[in-house]
């Protein structure tokens, strides 16, 4: 049995490596033949009268390593930390069993998204501003607090921002669904959080490894992160917003779609208010999102850290009042208080240390959401 | 027939004496010249030849030769042509020999007899003095140039025929030229910080950095006055002292850029030069070696404006005279050490188009910012100690009734600090914060235990390199230095912890 597990296991990772057969050919093949390993023993002569099929499809399909290479191969993603499991696996993801086109493998570093707790995703727009990141890494954070597991796609803006709000709590989960290689960083520049990842939460992609990005396949991708999740929480995206294709597969595969509302005049929240008008459900905070999905939670803990105050001086006040979500240069705050430089900078330095506001660019500071 | 006369050869900005020999012999009448000579210099042959004939004198047909000595190095530029003339003339017995022995002679001869400025006049006058001659004899045009150095004889000639005259007499009778009255310093319009509304972080920023001639880069869109305070930095700079404005002045002297009206240099310079300057141009070089913009700038401000659009080899030639304070140019025939003590400024566009971070007028993806920003070389931004941010201004700033402080009075608070600096640094061989090595930081950047505590959480917060690190104890010494505190407190980190480089977090 355990051998016959192994095989499987084998014959699924050499088909997934197969290039150029996707979706449509590999449903083919499986109705065609029933298990991976009947495609793989299959005599491939048959396939050539099959208009799907082309040469250089079948020039794959012919290219069949022994077992043994196989299960070396993928002993060798093992050791670089990457797992691989098929449809076919008890381990595959329960729901995205139940979506549509779901994918045939998954390779992931760090573990699984847990079945027995749930799940949100959270996506937006890409060049989000200051204020929509704030309360995406909010919602990720409170959310996180509440045992959540937060799903998004490690792009930047407001995915990179909630998953960074998870990350920050001790015990938060958070799940990245690659549109690259399992192997790759896209973008580069959230290696830190990719590797934080691997140890509270995981990583993961149905591309295997060494499979660079594609813009289709970044889209594509979304209906896995919709797919994992039970909702989800759609953050400042402009009208035709990759968020916005995560919506709509969430409402294809039946997932609830929760929105921050925001001004019809600022076209960061166009998109948004859209999902809003064709029955999204509007959030405020993170008790919505849970509500929403039918989660409840004791209300104490929240209400113990709000004793936690924190003590400013009376210049301090003065710039905290000033502040906004908008950045603000220490020269405006210089010539609206009248105090000096130096002492400006020596308050916003403090404000920022006690995490009341936030450097948001060279000399500009803005207020930091509460907890 | 021998006669010897003297002149200055310029090697970078420093002089070297030439001898200039002429000797008169039996033989087929013919003129030539040796000692090395680049085509300028064998030219002038046919200019004292003609312009002696033009002048009246008559040349006996007899072999003459003219040597240059030292033979070793190559002789460039034509201000050899009097003192060529005049050792022919002494050879030829029109005036005594043994005259010339005392002075050099300067000038460029044409045809008609006439004597002609040359560039340079004012370090060969110098070295002149240096060894003991006791008079120059220098064209007409360089007269208030060359009367910028005391203590020598200057005569101003503008005609072969007038310094045969003034040869007929023995040199230790002669007078100086009256001296003419020149409209000293090269500050035309008084550029003054009053004229600059708001700003009050990127004023602050640039007295730290005067204070410990701190490099320093300004960010902000375009028209939010960067430039403006740029141009106003020299003037809050402490007033040069006679032996800056002799130094500074050689090297515009060499360069040609000194005139009747603007003899010395007496005001700190302010050079701008444009993002599409050559690499010989910006440091110094070329084939016949000049100095360049950070030599010309030395003692003031080196202005760099649109940093990201400089070539990166450009800019990154800037890192040893950035350094070291001078630019050696090495050739074949020797090398040559210019000055370049400037303090450099640099400004640059926050995006593309400019507006970043106002989003609602930026139309540039962060990709395009990070890759604009990724133009400026990092060599270069690792010798920025201080950058600010510029805001664009607001009607109120512009009408607003308030006087803001005008350069002389943040002038003296520099100068207060500068002397702290000093005074600290006597026995070591820098004399700027900003060049305080290591070793020296650990000696003379005492910190209150407060701010110690605080810079070390930044340093693991903000995951600080060391560099950043050193970098902002130095600002935070000068900020102390200007603040006239001892030891540098827990205010002047905060201030320096927000002058440090640009923040990431902006993309």
């Amino acid at each position: 049995m355990e051998q016959h597990y192994k095989e499987h296991h084998a014959y699924a990772y050499w088909l997934t490596t197969r290039q150029g057969i996707g979706y449509q050919k590999r449903r083919y093949l499986l109705q065609h033949y029933g298990t991976v390993q009947e495609i793989y023993e299959a005599n491939l002569r048959e396939l050539e009268t099959v208009p799907l099929f082309r040469t250089k499809d079948l020039l794959q399909l012919q290219n069949k390593p022994g077992p043994e290479r196989l299960l070396e191969d993928l002993e060798q993603l093992w050791q670089r930390g990457i797992r691989f499991c098929w449809q076919g696996e008890d381990c595959y993801p329960e729901r995205l069993r139940h979506i549509e086109e779901p994918p045939f493998t998954l390779f992931y570093r760090g573990h699984l998204p847990r079945e027995d707790r749930p799940i949100v995703a959270i996506v937006g727009g890409r060049n989000a501003s200051y204020e929509g990141r704030e309360i995406a890494r909010n919602f990720g954070r409170q959310l996180a607090e509440n045992g959540i597991q937060i799903v998004s796609g490690l792009a930047r803006g407001i995915d990179i921002a909630a998953q960074r709000g998870t990350l920050e709590l001790p015990g938060g989960q958070t799940y990245a669904v690659l549109g690259t290689g399992i192997d790759q960083c896209y973008p580069r520049q959230h290696i830190e959080e990719y590797i934080q990842m691997q140890n509270k939460g995981g990583v993961l992609s149905e591309y295997a490894p060494g499979t660079y990005g594609h813009p289709g396949n970044f889209a594509k991708r979304n209906r896995i992160i919709s797919g994992l999740a039970d909702g989800v929480l759609v953050i400042e995206a402009r009208k035709g917003s990759g968020s916005l294709i995560t919506a709509s597969c969430a409402l294809e595969q039946g997932k609830e779609i929760f929105v921050v509302p925001g001004s019809i005049v600022n076209r960061s929240y166009e998109g948004g208010n859209e999902l809003l008008k064709s029955g999204g459900m509007v959030v405020t905070n993170a008790r919505d999102v849970m509500d929403g999905l039918g989660i409840f939670v004791d209300t104490d803990l929240s209400a113990q850290k709000k004793k936690n105050k924190v003590m400013l001086e009376t210049a301090e006040k003065i710039v905290y009042a000033m502040l906004g979500f908008d950045g603000i240069h220490i020269s405006e705050i210089v010539a609206k208080t009248g105090l000096a430089v130096p002492k400006v900078m020596e308050i916003v330095l403090s404000l920022e240390n006690k995490g009341l506001i936030a450097d948001v660019g060279q000399h500009h500071y803005a207020l930091k959401l509460k907890d | 027939m021998y006669c010897e006369a003297f002149c200055v050869a310029i090697q970078g900005i420093e002089g070297c004496m030439v001898h200039v020999e002429a000797d008169i012999s039996d033989g087929l009448p013919c003129f030539s010249m040796v000692g090395y000579l680049a085509s300028e210099v064998r030219e002038a042959k046919e200019r004292v030849r003609i312009s002696l004939k033009n002048s009246g004198y008559r040349i006996p047909p007899k072999k003459i030769t003219v040597n240059l000595s030292p033979a070793d190095f190559r002789k460039e530029g034509t201000g050899y042509d009097l003192a060529i003339a005049a050792s022919v003339l002494g050879a030829f017995g029109y005036f005594p020999g043994e005259y010339l022995k005392n002075g050099i002679l300067i000038g460029e001869l044409s045809l008609d007899g006439q004597i002609k400025a040359i560039s340079g006049v004012l370090p060969m006058v110098y070295t002149a003095l240096e060894r003991g001659y006791s008079y120059c004899v220098v064209p007409m045009d360089n007269l208030a140039e060359a009367q910028m150095v005391k203590g020598i004889k200057v005569i101003g000639v503008s005609s072969l025929a007038e310094v045969v005259a003034c040869y007929q007499t023995e040199p230790d009778r002669w007078e100086s030229s009256s001296p003419v009255s020149p409209e000293v310093g090269f500050r035309e319009e008084q550029l003054d910080f009053k004229d600059i509304r708001g700003q009050a972080v990127v004023k602050r920023a640039v007295e730290v950095a005067v204070a410990g001639r701190h490099n320093i880069l300004m960010v902000g869109p375009p028209g939010s006055g960067k430039t403006m305070i740029a141009r106003r930095i020299p003037g809050i700079m402490p007033p040069l002292s006679f032996a800056e404005q002799m130094e500074i002045s050689k090297i515009y002297s060499v360069s040609g850029l000194l005139d009747e009206k603007h003899p010395l240099v007496t005001s700190r310079p302010f050079r701008s030069p444009h993002h599409t300057v050559p690499q010989t141009a910006l440091v110094g070089g070329g084939r016949y070696p000049k100095p360049g913009e950070c030599s010309l700038s030395s003692g003031g401000v080196l202005f760099l404006d649109e940093l990201p659009e400089f070539q990166r080899q450009t800019v990154e030639v800037l890192r040893q005279p950035l350094e070291e304070g001078y630019v050696t140019v090495s050739r074949l025939e020797g090398s040559y050490r210019y000055p370049a003590k400037c303090q450099l400024v640099a400004a640059a566009n926050p995006c593309l188009c400019g507006f970043y971070p106002d989003r609602k007028k930026c139309t540039c993806t962060s990709a395009q910012i990070r890759k604009y920003f990724g133009r400026i070389s990092t060599p270069i931004l690792d010798r920025i100690d201080i950058c600010t941010e510029t805001i664009p201004l607001e009607y109120g700033d512009l009408d607003c009734k308030t006087t803001e402080e005008s350069s002389d009075t943040i002038r003296k608070r520099v100068m207060d600090a500068q002397k702290i600096q000093w005074e600290r640094y006597q026995h070591e061989p820098y004399r700027y914060n900003s060049q305080l090595t290591v070793a020296g930081i650990e000696q003379y950047c005492v910190m209150e235990p407060q701010a110690k505590e605080y810079l070390q959480d930044i340093f693991q917060e903000r995951s600080l390199t060391a560099r950043g690190y050193h970098k902002i104890i130095k600002v935070a010494r000068s900020i102390a230095d200007l603040e006239q505190s001892e030891q540098i407190r827990y205010a002047h980190v905060c201030e320096a912890v927000c002058y440090r480089q640009l923040s990431q977090s902006r993309l």
